[in-house]
This record gives C-alpha cells, structure tokens and sequence, in this order.
C-alpha cells in the first residue's frame, strides 16, 4: 500500500494539503528465517532468495507454486517477460600483483602503454543469444574498492530474460525457466576460472 | 566476439522499473547504475544522450506540472514512459507528454487533423495506444518489456512514415 500527501506551493499563497487515498501496489512477504521473499505485484511475481542458496530445483518449485496461487487469483491473460538473475558476491584470494586471469576470464584490460595496477572496475555486457537472439543476458562485473590492504569483494550479477507473450501456465513457463538457467550456468562458469570456482564445488 | 546491430527495436539497457532484486547487493548495484546513468547522460553528448536529456526534461515538465494539479505520478511509470522516449525510432519527433488525471502518461503525436497518435503509459506497465490516421481508427493495449510493441511501431510509423533514403551520388 502507498499513499501520499503533498502541499504544491505557490507564492504568496498558503500550502494546500492534498492526499491521495492509499493505493495497492502489492503484497510483499519474507520467510521467518530471512532468506526468502516473495513480491506479489500488480505486474507480476518475483521470488528471491537472499541466502541459503543450495540449487535452483527447490527454488523453481516454489516459484511455480507461488505463480499457480498468484495466477488462479489474477488470471493474467498472458506473460510478457520471464527473468532469472543471479547476482553472486564473491571473495576471491586475490594478493596484491595477481593477475586478473587468476580467477576471471573477462576481466576488463589496460593498455600496455598504461600503469597496470586496478584497484576497482565495473563492467556491463549486453548479449542474446538463441535461435533468433530471443535470451537477452546483461552481465555485470564490479570488483569494489579494496579494504585494509585487501582487495574488495567481486560481484559477478547474471540477469537473463526472455520478453514476448507467453500462456501463463506452468507447461509453458517451466522450459523458458530452465532454458534461462541453462544460459546462465553457461555464462556463469565462462566468467570464472576453475581456480575461482573450487570453493563452490 | 563481435559487435551485434539488433534489427529489433533497440532496448533500455537499464531499467530500475525492471529491477525486483532485494537483496543488499542488489540495491549497491542499482545505486551504482542509476548514478552512472545520470553522470553518462551529463558527459555524453552523443544523439541518444540526447534524446534521453530532451525526453527527461519534457518528462519532468510534465511530472512537475501534473503536480501542481494534485497528481502524482509512480516512479515505475516515469521509469517506463523515459524507456519508451529512448526506444523511439530515432525518426520519429519527441512527442508532447501530459500526465492524465489518473497518473498515468499520455505521449501525444499529432501530425495534423486526419494523423494522431497517443501512448499511455500505464501503470500496469502496459502501453495503451490510440490512432486516428485518415478515417481509420486503431487502438489497443500492448505489453512493454522493455522494447516498443510492433502494435505502437506500426502506428509510429504511419503517423511518421520513414524518410526516404538519400540517393547516392
């Protein structure tokens, strides 16, 4: 629910109070333990999970659970955007002078001529990919700012979407949601090194 | 790797009206995407910055000016109806923007009489469009995700039809 109250000001005038009655954006929830959260929209669904990630097949189910629940009460007429983003917030042992290549594989590059040292980088890609380019992914790499002598956190953020008008039934949605997962696994183990990636085996 | 031109209508590269995430992470990124977007659009003085700079700033005329009505307008239909400007063919002119007594944005075309089209953004996040071109009506709602439905192109394009290409010498 939102509501809002203003007072446009003119000069010379006294403030007139305006408010708009309460409107319904939707219903947001979190689990008892924290780790989940769920937005039922005006728009759409989205599931998160914030911590405790084991694999996507336990998270799937729920997420067509919820839908099914959210989809007999709305009764979209269809889906126009399916998304699955994975934003991962690694620590990786870099020591000072290691290369980047020691544990990404697209790491942004200086020119030689230029001094080598990176402290911090952002990095954004734009790619899509299948048949007829219908899987969008946006990429994004940020290494943060170093701390106490220690290099910052690395977020590797994988957002992958398919837009067009779906059946909003499960049948339908279920292969989108797994050819997305397939892309972003794709993409996932292309960014990191096996060095990068032994933690998580 | 190469570089790809998309024949789709190009597509909003960051949209935070597309932006669920929740975590804190997620609101770093977004707090860096949304600066960075705002600081490249000052820098850059490229067309589509532009068109982004031209578009914010009819927005916010119309956004302000609703307000002085009473009106307020949800972030997620700004963000949206910005994402629309940008996804424009680039021939087509900036449309005047109004902001409807429910909120929701209308973009006007009006070429003459017997050429009009008007977009809504809605806050449903669905464009509604109306045209009148001649004596022949055409309306509907379409979904937005992100690029321009080919319903609103094809009216776009009969309001404002492709220039003609330039003969080569």
């Amino acid at each position: 629910m939102e509501t809002h109250v203003q007072a446009p000001v003119q000069a010379g005038k006294l403030p007139e109070m305006r408010a708009k009655p309460p409107e319904f954006f939707g219903l947001f929830m979190r689990d008892e333990a924290e780790s989940k959260a769920a937005q039922f929209r005006t728009d759409g669904l989205t599931l998160s999970q914030l911590r405790d990630y084991t694999t996507a097949e336990p998270l799937f189910a729920e997420a067509f659970e919820m839908w099914e629940a959210f989809a007999g009460i709305v009764r979209p007429t269809a889906v126009v955007r399916v998304a699955l983003r994975y934003i991962n917030r690694l620590r990786l042992p870099f020591r000072p002078g290691d290369e980047f290549d020691r544990f990404l594989t697209s790491a942004p590059t200086m020119p030689a001529d230029a001094p080598q040292d990176v402290s911090e980088f952002f990095t954004r890609v734009v790619v899509v990919t299948g048949q007829e380019y219908e899987v969008t992914g946006i990429i994004t790499q940020q290494l943060e700012r170093p701390t106490e002598g220690t290099p910052g956190p690395f977020i590797l953020d994988i957002d992958v979407f398919k837009a067009g008008e779906f059946q909003p039934d499960r049948g339908t949605l279920e292969p989108i949601l797994r050819d997305l997962r397939q892309v972003k696994n794709q993409l996932f183990f292309a960014f990191l090194t096996d060095e990068a990636l032994e933690p998580y085996r | 790797m190469s570089v790809l031109a998309r024949a789709n209508p190009p597509m909003w590269h960051y949209l935070p009206g597309f932006d669920y995430a929740i975590s804190e992470t997620a609101g770093q990124l977004r707090a860096f995407l949304t600066a960075r977007d705002a600081a490249g659009e000052r820098a850059s003085r490229s067309w589509t910055a532009r068109r982004t700079e031209d578009g914010a700033s009819a927005l916010n005329d119309a956004v302000r000016e609703g307000l002085a009505r009473g009106i307020i307008v949800s972030e997620y239909s700004i963000s949206l109806a910005l994402a629309v400007l940008w996804a424009l063919p680039r021939h087509v002119p900036m449309p005047e923007i109004t902001v409807e007594d429910d909120g929701e944005i209308a973009l006007d075309w009006h070429r003459d009489v017997h050429s009009n089209l008007t977009v809504t953004v809605k806050k449903s996040g669905l464009l509604g469009y109306s045209a009148l071109i001649g004596l022949r009506p055409n309306y509907g709602q379409a979904p937005f995700p992100g690029s321009l439905p080919n319903e609103v192109v094809l009216n776009l394009l009969r309001v404002h039809p492709l220039p003609p290409a330039r003969r080569r010498r």
